[in-house]
Formats: C-alpha cells, sequence, structure tokens
C-alpha cells in the first residue's frame, strides 16, 4: 500500500471513520505488532501493547497531519515509543532467553537487505562506515530498545564509555546521511 | 565528570536529548521528561521528528507478525462499546456505575482472553488473586487498563486513551456493593503508572467490585466524595 494511501486512511480515521480505521488495522497491524513483539519480546504482552496502540492511533491520528514524518513512520514510532515504554515500566516478567535469542536474529531481515538498496538504505551503507561493534550498538539498540546500560553490559564496557560510542555515532550517522 | 564525558561532543545538547529518546536507550525517567517536554516544547518536537525519519529505515527490519484476530475485537469492544452512555441524563455516580457494569463485562470478557490469560501463565498459581478491570469510556475518550497484585498491593495503570484538560486531575474511586465510593487517590499523568494501596484497601479490592474514574479539580474531590462527571469505569475481575 501506498504512502499516500495510508496518509488518508489516518485523516479519515482522525474524523472517527471506523471504516478507515478497521482498513489502516488491516494494512499496518502486522508491521507495528512485528514492533511490539520484537521490543517486548513477550507474545502477550506484545498484543496488550498493540490494542494501546491502535487506541492510541484512533485518538491522535489527528496530529499526523501535522508531523512531518510518513504516515508508516508515524504509525512505527508510535508503536516503538509505547513498546518501549511499556518494556521501562514493566516488572521482571520472567521470559525464557534462549527463545527470544532464537526468534530474533540480530541481522537486518530479508526486507531489510531488500531495501538497502534503494534510497532508504542509505542508513545501512551508513553505518557500515561505523566499526561494526558500534553499528550494531546502533541498530540494536533502536530495534530492541535497549538501555545504555543493557547495551554496556551485552558489549562489556563501562556505562560512559557505551554512552560516548552511541553519541558519537549518531553523529557520524547523521553528518553521513546529510552528506 | 569522566574523561570522556569531556570529550563527547553531544554531551548535553537537545540534539543529543532528541537522538537519545528516539534511538530508545533512555530510562524510564528521562523517557517520561522527553513526552512531558514534547507536549510543550515544539522546537524539541521537530528534532525528535528529525530523528525519527533520520532511523526509520532502521525499522523495515521488524519482520511482520500478524496478529491473533482477539486484538483487533478487544480494540473494537474499548473503542465503540462506550459511546452509549454518551446520552444519558445526569444520574448519581452510583446509578451509572450500576448501569455500566452490563456494559462494561461483556467488553472485560473478551479483553481478559487476550490479556490476562497469557499474563496469568508468567505467574506462579500461590501468590493471591490478582484482579484486572478495563475502565472503558463514559461519555469520554478517557480508558484505562487496572491491574491489581495483592501481593504488593500495587495497583498498575495503563493509560490507554483521553487526556485530562488543564486544571483538573483524574481520581480513581473503587465502590463495593451498596457501599459508598473510596477514593484511591488522584491518578499521576503517565502511560503506566503505579499507585500504592493501603492494606485495608487492598483486602477491600480482592472483595470485587468496580473502578471508576472522575474528573475532579487539581489535587482531587475537595468534598472526599466525587464531584465531577465519571469519564471511566469497569468491572473487577479476577484472573
Amino acid at each position: 500500500m501506498m504512502h499516500h494511501d495510508i496518509t488518508k486512511l489516518i485523516v479519515r480515521t482522525s474524523m472517527k471513520d471506523r471504516a478507515a480505521f478497521d482498513e489502516l488495522y488491516r494494512h499496518t497491524s502486522a508491521k507495528l505488532f512485528g514492533v511490539c513483539l520484537r521490543i517486548l519480546k513477550d507474545r502477550g504482552e506484545a498484543e496488550e501493547a498493540l490494542q494501546e496502540v491502535f487506541i492510541k492511533i484512533w485518538s491522535k491520528a489527528d496530529r499526523c497531519a501535522v508531523s512531518e514524518l510518513s504516515p508508516i513512520s508515524w504509525l512505527v514510532a508510535i508503536a516503538r515509543n509505547h513498546a518501549i515504554d511499556r518494556l521501562r515500566a514493566r516488572a521482571k516478567l520472567p521470559v525464557d532467553i534462549a527463545d527470544a535469542l532464537e526468534i530474533f536474529d540480530p541481522e537486518p531481515g530479508p526486507e531489510a537487505k531488500l531495501v538497502a538498496i534503494g534510497e532508504r538504505g542509505r542508513i545501512y551503507g551508513c553505518l557500515d562506515e561505523l566499526e561494526k561493534v558500534k553499528g550494531d550498538a546502533v541498530r540494536s539498540a533502536y530495534l530492541d530498545g535497549e538501555t545504555y546500560a543493557e547495551l554496556a553490559t551485552r558489549y562489556a564496557v563501562p556505562l560512559n564509555t557505551m554512552r560516548t560510542w552511541l553519541r558519537r555515532s549518531l553523529i557520524r550517522l547523521k553528518e553521513c546521511l546529510e552528506r | 565528570m569522566t574523561l570522556e564525558d569531556k570529550n563527547d561532543p553531544m554531551k548535553g545538547s537537545d540534539n543529543t536529548l532528541a537522538a537519545e529518546y528516539v534511538v530508545g536507550v533512555l530510562s524510564m525517567a528521562d523517557r517520561r521528561k522527553v513526552a512531558a517536554r514534547m507536549r510543550r516544547d515544539d522546537v524539541f518536537v521537530k528534532l525528535v521528528e528529525t530523528w525519527e525519519a533520520k532511523l526509520s529505515p532502521l525499522a523495515d527490519s521488524y519482520l511482520e507478525v500478524e496478529p491473533p484476530a482477539t486484538v483487533k475485537l478487544a480494540i473494537d469492544r474499548i473503542l465503540y462499546d462506550g459511546n452509549h452512555s454518551a446520552t444519558m441524563q445526569p444520574e448519581s455516580l452510583w446509578q451509572r456505575l450500576t448501569f455500566w457494569r452490563g456494559l462494561t463485562s461483556v467488553a472485560f470478557a473478551l479483553l481478559i482472553a487476550v490479556i490476562a490469560v497469557p499474563l496469568a501463565t508468567h505467574r506462579p498459581p500461590e501468590i493471591g488473586i490478582q484482579l484486572m478491570a478495563l475502565l472503558a469510556p463514559k461519555g469520554s475518550d478517557v480508558s484505562y487498563l487496572a491491574y491489581y497484585d495483592p501481593r504488593t498491593r500495587q495497583l498498575s495503570l495503563s493509560h490507554l486513551s483521553g487526556e485530562r484538560n488543564a486544571g483538573l486531575d483524574f481520581e480513581l474511586w473503587a465502590i463495593e456493593g451498596q457501599e459508598m465510593p473510596i477514593s484511591l487517590g488522584v491518578i499521576p499523568p503517565g502511560n503506566r503508572v503505579r499507585v500504592r494501596l493501603d492494606s485495608k484497601i487492598g483486602s477491600h479490592l480482592s472483595k470485587g467490585g468496580i473502578l471508576a474514574i472522575s474528573t475532579e479539580p487539581a489535587g482531587g474531590s475537595p468534598t472526599g466524595q466525587a464531584t465531577g462527571p465519571v469519564v471511566a469505569a469497569g468491572d473487577l475481575h479476577q484472573i
């Protein structure tokens, strides 16, 4: 589905058009569920989060019009931020880490590899310009919503080092994308 | 301050904060501060959006996964079931709640299958009876999901929709049987908030009943009973 079609559906949803909302759900729920599932790594919680995300979309659809983001990026941003907020807020529930790692491959998926050829793929070229481990840290911070502390533990570096790595990597990434 | 901090080119700038928020590395406290700032600072919102746009191609790596049909059904119940109450005449808090009890139980039966079952399977059975309530909109767009854990006496509230008007607060009430509503306090702003209940109210809640939210002057009801309209309500269910 094209961007302008999604935009139309969001605009109609902002006018509380249920049919448009249903269609928007049909076209975007699988993507947004993928976002919630990857960040929360728990099916039950991801379903709950997805439900809350679409209720937010229903009530905030009018704000999409004033956003400069593409409509799908706007939807993904809502889902990502909601899932990350839940991740930070939740009590430590037992999650089978082995299962989670098996399901969630840290490498870009086939879709991303395909997209990497086009204009949107420039970010992968820019990430590749970073030292591999730093590029990976940016990627997994974004995709999994990991905190500085979690990243520092995983890469076995002090917290301040991780903070500096990531901030510098983001600056270099921005410069590369603006080149 | 460490050497690394001094050399850090992005330390402390709004640009850094926006980037860190978007990339997702901030703590809960910092994320809340950023969210609060975004409500009042449009320049900062633009910075965040710039970063969202720059990093958005990374989101292509999220694989599509079809959610179960129960999710959409639950969304529809929450969004559309509360509409009936908009045309009701003003009545006492208690009368309105009795009427809504019937409406929300249907919505809740479905929701419980979606949320409570997976949640319950994460917890050992011996820790007491946990309760959930869907506080569905009542003539408003305000809705919350409530979860009560008797072990910690904590009531967790997930904010689903609807904002409070400036200068007003949401106050949470528990109602059991024919008794007068008991205030559980003003609900702090936030997507997910926790309220710790004293043991007397905690054991009271364990008997079931209704949770309701009314709109009150900032700081809560001046009288100890609800003075403003009820904007959301729902039955407590054992899970």
